[in-house]
């Protein structure tokens, strides 16, 4: 197996993985998106509230925001605290704004300086002359598994990177025409593709060849991916607390197997 | 208020909603603007070019 990356930045990760099967690289897909946890606004206790949208709402607004760091916290039913919330389980956040003005993430203040909304130019909500917002958000550990807003990873997603062959060649350039992303090239007569990571499989080009010279497919072993974090935490996290709790749940797979002799 | 997430791919587009309101309402093309945010999905930008601000409308009746 081999892995290429073409980007990878805190937000965004983009890599080639060769040398597997796609059940491989849509478990480490599905374990980014489910097995990965991340800190989320879970309870709110309004003080007062006398904006335009009702408290019910607005907690479900403060629940999408993503929340950076918090790797050492514990979800609620794993803490020594038996679920009361504690310390070690629970972050308490405040808000107070008196309107006119409009309320943005930045304006929650956090007990724990590593546990902040990850942008702070979300708006919440706008408060006009005489309206106040004040309130107490608890954030807690959580996975996607419970509820979306703990999903990290965005748009995670795979291809096949294409296998692409032609044969017979009359050169009326019809595949150039037909291709969307126009990255089909005919050059010394004969075509080919300029950037394979584009191509779609959408068999436009191969419809349109009356000569039946092309072939697309999907290459069963190579593979592009791409992901995106929401902030919360970095694409190289994402990707190896993915991997690790994989590796983890096949561990636990073989001692079972074991135990069956 | 412009939905805090992407409702299809969960990105966290109204981080962009300040801006892009701005640019637009100094009459910039609206494709230019996404493309310049990097909202490069069509889900994501759905989300900002079809919403329609109602808190100014609803503030009387709070
Ligand atoms: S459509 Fe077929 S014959 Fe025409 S240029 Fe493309 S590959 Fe060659
Ligand atoms: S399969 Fe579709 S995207 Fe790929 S080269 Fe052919 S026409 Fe272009
Ligand atoms: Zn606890
Ligand atoms: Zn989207």
């Amino acid at each position: 197996m081999d892995l290429e990356f073409l980007e990878l930045t805190d937000r965004r990760a983009r890599f080639i993985i060769s040398g597997t099967a796609p059940a491989f690289v849509n478990s480490i897909r599905r374990s980014m998106m489910a097995d990965v946890r991340a800190m989320s606004i879970d309870d709110v206790n309004f003080y007062n509230n006398t904006s335009v949208l009702f408290d019910e709402m607005l907690a479900l607004r403060l629940g999408l925001i993503p929340l950076t760091g918090g790797k050492h916290y514990l979800s609620r039913s794993e803490c020594s605290c038996n679920g009361e919330g504690c310390f070690q389980c629970q972050v308490s956040m405040t808000l107070n704004v008196q309107g006119p003005a409009t309320v943005y993430s930045r304006d929650l203040a956090s007990a724990d300086a590593e546990v902040v909304p990850a942008d702070g130019n979300i708006p919440i909500i706008k408060l006009f002359e005489g309206q106040q917002l004040l309130l107490e958000a608890i954030a807690r550990k959580g996975s996607a598994k419970n509820h979306a807003k703990f999903q990290s990873a965005i748009a995670t997603s795979y291809k096949h990177l294409p296998k692409f062959s032609v044969q017979e060649c009359n050169g009326c350039k019809e595949c150039v025409e037909a291709c969307p992303k126009g990255i089909i090239r005919y050059e010394n007569g004969s075509v080919h593709i300029a950037d394979e990571l584009e191509c779609t499989l959408c068999n436009l080009c191969v419809e349109a060849c009356d000569t039946h010279a092309i072939s697309v497919i999907g290459d069963p072993q190579r593979f592009v991916f791409y992901t995106e974090s929401d902030g919360s935490m970095s694409c190289a996290d994402l990707l190896t607390i993915s991997v690790e709790s994989l590796m983890n749940r096949a561990g636990e797979l073989a001692t079972y197997l074991e135990a069956f002799g | 208020m412009i939905p805090v997430r992407c409702f299809t791919c969960g990105a966290v587009i109204s981080k962009h909603w300040d801006q892009y309101k701005e640019r637009i309402s100094a009459g910039e093309d609206p494709k230019m603007v996404l493309d310049d945010l990097g909202v490069k999905r069509y889900c994501c930008r759905r989300m900002l070019l079809t919403h329609k601000e109602l808190v100014d409308i609803f503030a009387p009746y709070q």
